[in-house]
């Protein structure tokens, strides 16, 4: 299992999300939940990070194995920059693929990731603060870091409207989404919306954090594996 | 960016009901990256894959010619597999040009990043 090392990871405060206890809670819940595939020798991902922000996590994945490959994407032109900076300071730029888009707005529509990894912007706020995604609003530092955290009323702006209604078309058979959800995001609704949409879900690692208590959510198709 | 990730990408430009499979404009300049082979991983990813869509993008970068259609015993033949595992994740787009095939809305690759990102207006 492996990490990206923080001496190694690219990243400015004011131009992407710093990584962070919630960043080190995702990657340790997909070392963890994913140990045994990942300590195999045909260990073969086709991963995707929704908001890859520095590069972290999907760094710290692609260095499992080389044939894990990774397409990471952000809002944020300087995130894509850093993520590029760190997966290429960790040896890995061959394993991990940048898009600038909204989510995953820019893939086709079909069952295609074995792994998909976002840490979203999970912070309850004001509506005025929401995740926006326009470029003009994307070369606006404020707004782009304020994307990366603020969540809309719930902290759920980005969950409710853009990952949950498009995770069972993205996951391949048998692929697992792994979300960071604050308990103030009110887990217990978000898997109740999983599970309306075919989606078992299961929290997977939990971490307070100063303030806050971080969980990571596993998603998993049930309702096609059979058909597939 | 490599032809796994083109492969997957579309133009979702608001009116759009085809912005699949993106066009590569001439001129794009690529670069080689060598990776570990593995023929598990290109199982793997195959049935992920639109194969028409993997056979056109390698015409538009005159990257050695894929077959139309993958048999049985293609994954028997190396040098096919070898050149599927070169052209889909050693070979990268660093500058060029993806375009929609419907709207014609053209898409930036600059340093090996598309920018697929959409103006207000065409959402």
């Amino acid at each position: 299992m492996a990490l990206s090392r923080i001496a190694l990871t690219s990243y400015r405060a004011d131009e992407c999300y710093e990584p962070s206890d919630d960043t080190f809670l995702l990657a340790d819940a997909i070392n963890d939940d994913l140990a045994d595939a990942l300590k195999s020798e045909y260990c073969n991902m086709l991963a995707v990070e929704v908001g890859c922000g520095s590069g972290y996590v999907c760094t710290s994945l692609a260095l499992n194995s080389p044939h894990i490959q990774v397409v990471a994407t952000d809002v944020n032109h300087l995130a894509a920059k850093h993520t590029a900076q760190t997966a290429r300071n960790h040896k890995c730029s061959n394993n991990v693929d940048i898009v600038l888009c909204n989510g995953l707005d820019a893939f086709r529509t079909r069952r295609l990731f074995d792994v998909l990894m976002c840490n979203p912007p999970y912070v309850p706020t004001e509506d005025e603060e929401i995740y926006t995604t326009t470029p003009e609003t994307t070369t606006n530092h404020n707004s782009v870091i304020n994307a990366a955290f603020a969540g809309g009323e719930k902290g759920r702006l980005l969950v409710d409207s853009v990952l949950m209604p498009q995770l069972a078309d993205y996951l391949w058979k048998e692929g697992r989404a792994y979300v960071v959800a604050l308990h103030e995001n009110d887990v217990g609704e978000i898997q109740q919306d999983a599970k309306a949409r075919g989606l078992e879900s299961q929290v997977v690692m939990e971490r307070r954090a100063d303030m806050e208590r971080l969980c990571v959510l596993r998603f998993t198709t049930t309702t096609t594996t059979t058909t597939l | 960016m490599k032809l796994l990730t083109h492969n997957m990408l579309a133009s979702t430009v608001r009116g759009v009901s085809q912005g699949y499979p993106l066009g590569i404009a001439p001129g794009a300049v690529t670069e080689v990256h060598a990776c570990d082979f593995s023929k598990e991983f290109l199982v793997h990813v195959f049935p992920k894959l639109e194969w028409s869509a993997f056979v056109s993008a390698c015409a538009s970068l005159s990257l050695p010619t894929m077959p139309a259609e993958v048999t049985p015993a293609s994954w028997e033949d190396e040098s096919f597999l070898r050149q599927m595992h070169h052209n889909l994740l050693e070979v990268h787009v660093q500058e060029g040009t993806l375009i929609c095939p419907e709207s014609g809305r053209q898409f930036p690759v600059s340093k090996g990043i598309p920018n697929m990102l959409l103006n207000e207006d065409e959402i």
